[in-house]
């Protein structure tokens, strides 16, 4: 049994257009939020009464891009943010970053430069890191279904869904339908492969014409903020009092 | 979300329950352990006993500490200091007994990490005044609940209890409580040999006076809606002192305190033309209410009839100058820390308000009144009080159990014994659980039982509100009106308005009389027939309606007992206006009163005030 | 404070019946929580923030006046490592025939005194 070739079904340039699609749905649909949601409007104002919370100066002078590679590689790749918050939410969400950036990595590298390479297992390196991915969304994922914090600490059940949860739920959707239609290739049913893209498709699609409304755009603004956090802390601006240099507890 | 989706019903059996997590709480989970080691000790609490509590912000101050190992004080003065402030009327045997073991609780505190200040010059507590010591207590809350959880076999937190249970074999004995999860719903029965009430006095029930975003701004906190006194009068224990309720003293809107800065930083109260107010009107006093005024230090109810009478007179705003006393950095750092480390809202009234206290006197305000067991007023239950100091109408077989066997109190719960504060409750707590250790060992062959078909109605009756909303929400299209439901808030804004009009709220001047009293009653007992159609859409407004509950029965021994008490025996707290004068004649006793829960019937009567220290 | 349903992220329900006590604001692992002074009496424009340090026993607090005068303090919270506690199993079982008698636990040594006082005489009910 040989494995389907999903070319035969869609041509590779429909895939080409359809990422492009989704990644400019995806810009849109943050600029929709951040400019028409005046949420870059606000970040401005947050800074001016953060400066004048904090005396008014600029703080100290300090070199931002070493303060944004800084962060991008010890906070936001190690999801520092979430160490305060308890070991399982730190490594869950390692595991979804890092599958969701690999996934999306391999994709991209699939669609423009590979084409004609199959990723499906056991077929390619492409096909073994885009199992990867899956897997470590599908498993950070479902992890993170019960640390939500409605679940874990307000008692609700954890298949109540609400519109918080479109994200995480349209990630796993679209890692078990990745699965899904893996199988299917796999199988070498045309049928069922043409069946599974009809459902791949559009969950993909959804996750990335839905950011104006979900939790995915939290990737932008807490990176963000991560980063600008990084930059006060260097410049000495703060709105809370400095931390403690001493302390009172007598050993 | 409905009683008819399934909801677990958890049972938990133990030894000793503890009801409330605060500092009463703590103090009885603590020496239940030390003296009962094998024992099942369960402490429940409807938030998390981290922070729980009356004490959840901090304390600058440890209010009640004897010092007698420096020979500061003994507990003779202590007695005689809260009977003067009380004018007259305590019941000194519990008065004694918390002044002469409450050194121990304030000095377990330090060991375990509380810091408390000390005069450099004495090498002593530095004291802010002659019963209260200084201390940075920010975590005074978190240290005593550590120590509670140390100790307590499990602390069930997120869980109100709303009834207690009685035996069904013994009349007048405990066997339990019921309750409910606020976080997932489920019923909780828990069964015990015996009960501690360690839980909140009362705020909100006379209109506060922020009504806004600021009604949360009581000085008392708002989450002690009177379980103590709710569950207990249900159960048919003895009340005493309901009619005692406390009103403060304190800087304008923010509730802020006073103490350290009328008694550490010597701070002067005038009224808006300068003038010291306090004793001005002694003499008058004296016509009213006798004697009293000649106790040392000046009662705090008549100081706030000074001020009250200023403020009639259109002699306010009433200032506390704090800008004559800040002549130091430390002074002014004192006065900041007094604030931030138990009142932060003063702290925002100030930063707010662009308030220099270094350069302007701050506004102080008369509160509303509070019914509490722990400060300068002592309502409550009716206990018994130590053996080798009470004398034979104060004691029955075990310190701090009340009329109801099994059932005992700490902290605002008890009544008669003011002054008490953080570390008198904490030691409250301790007394009451060192004697239900003993009479849990003494009882041993006897396990109360609880009646199934009572909890299960019970149960069917904790949900009901949540019932009531999902059937009756179909009758409007959207919104909080309803002409057949009556949502947890709306209850607690006409309790308020009620109290406020008829039993002497601040915007009745404090005054009251009999017709007030009874029109007031005729409509608390229409409210109270209301509570069966509490609506409540989710858990959280569940919690609402039983801690309403809890209001309206308190609210309802106070009229009774305000109606009772002929007299004007704590004038700046309440007046009666149609007997304005104290009478020690007819009424130097305490006002008690028993719901039969059976016949549905409240019993009034009076008891002897003795006294014990010379 | 409870999960928004529709952004899950905290927020305080029922802000008229917050007391201010900072609980949550020292509790929040990000520092995410601000304080806004009661509507009914606080002007706008001024802020109180603070950062409690557990694990060095410290409170700080940092004051914005309206005017925008600025004040920090500094507190000790605890002279011992939390969770240092020692709990009272950890001291000798008292003897039970204590339990009939007035002593509390560790009592009277931590009275600091020779011995708990009591009353040499005690007036009988009339």
């Amino acid at each position: 049994m040989t494995a389907v070739n999903i070319n035969n079904i869609l041509p590779p340039v429909f895939f080409e257009v359809f990422v492009g699609v989704l990644f400019v749905a995806m810009v849109l649909g943050l600029l929709y939020d951040a400019l028409g949601g005046r949420k870059l409007a606000y970040f401005r104002a947050e800074r001016r009464m953060m400066l004048s919370a904090s005396g008014g100066g600029q703080g100290r002078e300090v070199g931002v891009a070493g303060v944004v590679g800084r962060t991008i590689v010890t906070n936001l790749a190690t999801s520092r943010e979430l160490a305060k918050c308890g070991a399982s939410r730190r490594v869950s969400h390692e595991l979804m970053l890092w599958g969701f950036i690999l996934s999306v990595v391999v994709v991209v590298v699939k669609v423009f430069a590979y084409p004609e390479v199959s990723p499906v297992l056991p077929a390619s390196v492409l096909g073994v890191l885009l199992n990867l991915g899956g897997l470590l969304v599908l498993v950070g994922g479902l992890w993170y279904l019960w640390l939500r914090v409605n679940v874990s600490h307000e008692g609700n059940s954890v298949f109540r869904v609400t519109r918080a949860d479109v994200f995480i739920l349209s990630l796993l959707a679209n890692a078990v339908l990745g699965f899904v239609l893996e199988g299917a290739d796999l199988s070498g049913s045309v049928v069922a492969t043409e069946v599974a893209l009809g459902l791949y498709l559009p969950v993909t699609a959804f996750m990335f014409f839905s950011v104006p409304w979900s939790k995915f755009s939290h990737i932008f603004y807490k990176g963000a903020y991560a980063i600008q956090r990084e930059i006060d802390r260097e410049r000495g601006v703060s709105r809370l009092p400095t931390p403690s240099e001493n302390s009172y507890i007598k050993e | 979300m409905s009683v008819r989706s399934s909801k677990a019903v958890h049972r938990v059996d133990s030894d000793i329950l503890i009801i409330g997590g605060g500092m009463a709480g703590c103090g009885a989970a603590y020496e239940a352990r030390y003296w009962g080691r094998k024992m099942k000790i369960v402490l429940v609490e409807k938030a998390n006993i981290e922070r729980s509590g009356a004490v959840a912000m901090g304390l600058s101050a440890i209010n009640c500490y004897m010092g007698m190992r420096w020979n500061e004080n003994r507990p003779e003065d202590f007695v005689r200091y809260a009977r003067g402030d009380l004018m007259g009327l305590v019941r000194e045997d519990l008065l004694f007994d918390i002044a002469r073991h409450v050194d121990s609780t304030v000095h377990l505190f330090e060991e375990w990490g509380l810091p408390i200040i000390y005069d450099k010059q004495t090498g002593h507590y530095k004291r802010e005044g002659r019963w209260q010591i200084l201390i940075h207590g920010e975590s005074y809350k978190p240290i005593v609940a550590e120590a509670a959880q140390k100790a307590a076999s499990e602390v069930y937190n997120r869980i109100m209890v709303t009834h207690l249970l009685l035996d069904r074999n013994k009349p007048n004995r405990v066997a339990g409580a019921v309750g409910f999860s606020v976080r997932d719903g489920s019923f909780y029965v828990f069964r015990a040999k015996a009960v501690i009430v360690a839980a909140g006095g009362a705020t909100h029930i006379f209109r506060p006076r922020s009504v806004g975003e600021g009604a949360g701004r009581t000085w008392y906190a708002p989450w002690s809606t009177g379980s103590a006194y709710g569950l207990l009068i249900q159960a048919g224990a003895e009340m005493t002192q309901m009619e005692n309720r406390l009103v403060v003293t304190r800087f304008k809107d923010g509730y802020g305190p006073v103490g350290a800065w009328f008694l550490a930083l010597k701070a002067v109260a005038k009224n808006a033309y300068g003038e010291e107010y306090e004793r001005k009107y002694v003499e008058e006093q004296r016509k009213l209410y006798g004697d009293y005024v000649d106790s040392k230090p000046f009662p705090t109810c008549l100081r706030n009839d000074a001020m009250l009478r200023e403020i009639k007179a259109g002699r306010h705003p009433i200032y506390l100058h704090t800008e004559q006393v800040l002549d130091t950095p430390e002074k002014e750092e004192l006065g900041w820390e007094d604030f931030l480390d138990m009142t932060m809202s003063q702290s925002i009234v100030w930063a707010s308000q662009n308030i220099d206290p270094k350069k302007r006197p701050s506004e102080l305000t008369m509160s509303e009144p509070y019914i509490m067991g722990s400060h300068a007023t002592c309502s409550g239950a009716w206990a018994s009080g130590p053996e080798d100091v009470s004398p034979k109408d104060y004691f029955w077989g075990y310190n701090r159990m009340t009329t109801v066997e099994g059932l005992f109190g700490a902290g605002d719960t008890i009544g008669g014994s003011a002054h008490k504060f953080s570390s008198g409750s904490f030691t409250e707590g301790r007394l009451a659980a060192k004697a239900a250790v003993k009479y849990v060992l003494d009882h041993a062959d006897y396990t109360p039982e609880v009646d199934p078909t009572e909890v299960e109605a019970l149960r069917e009756r904790v949900y009901q509100p949540l019932e009531t909303y999902e059937t009756g929400k179909n009758m409007i299209v959207k919104g909080t009106v309803s002409p057949i439901y009556l949502y947890p808030n709306q209850g607690v804004i006409r309790l308020e308005k009620i109290m406020d009009e008829y039993a002497a709220g601040y915007g009745s001047m404090y005054m009251t009389n009999e017709f007030l009293l009874n029109r007031g009653l005729e409509l608390l007992i229409m409210l109270k027939e209301d509570l069966e159609k509490l609506a409540a859409e989710n858990l959280h407004q569940l919690q609402r309606a039983w801690e309403l509950h809890h209001r309206v029965w308190t609210a309802e021994a106070v009229i009774r007992h305000t109606l009772y008490r002929k007299e004007t025996r704590w004038p700046g707290y309440y007046y009666r206006s149609d007997y304005p004068k104290l009478d020690d004649q007819n009424w130097h006793v305490f006002v008690n009163s028993r719901y039969d829960p059976k016949t549905r019937e409240w019993f009034m009567t009076t008891r002897p005030v003795h006294q014990i220290v010379g | 404070m409870h999960i928004d349903p529709v952004m899950r992220r905290a927020y305080n329900i029922e802000p008229e019946y917050c007391w201010e006590c900072y609980s949550c604001v020292k509790a929040c692992p990000q520092n995410a929580i601000d304080m806004r002074g009661y509507a009914d009496f606080a002007p706008l424009g001024h802020a109180l923030t603070v950062l409690r340090e557990p694990e060095k026993g410290v409170v700080s607090w940092k004051v914005v006046y309206r005017n925008g005068e600025t004040k920090t303090f500094r507190f000790p919270i605890r002279t011992t490592k939390f969770g240092s506690i020692k709990p009272p199993t950890a001291y000798p079982e008292p003897n039970l025939d204590e339990l009939s008698g007035p002593l509390l636990a560790h009592e009277p040594e931590y009275l600091k005194v020779e011995g708990l006082p009591t009353l040499h005489t005690k007036k009988e009910a009339e």
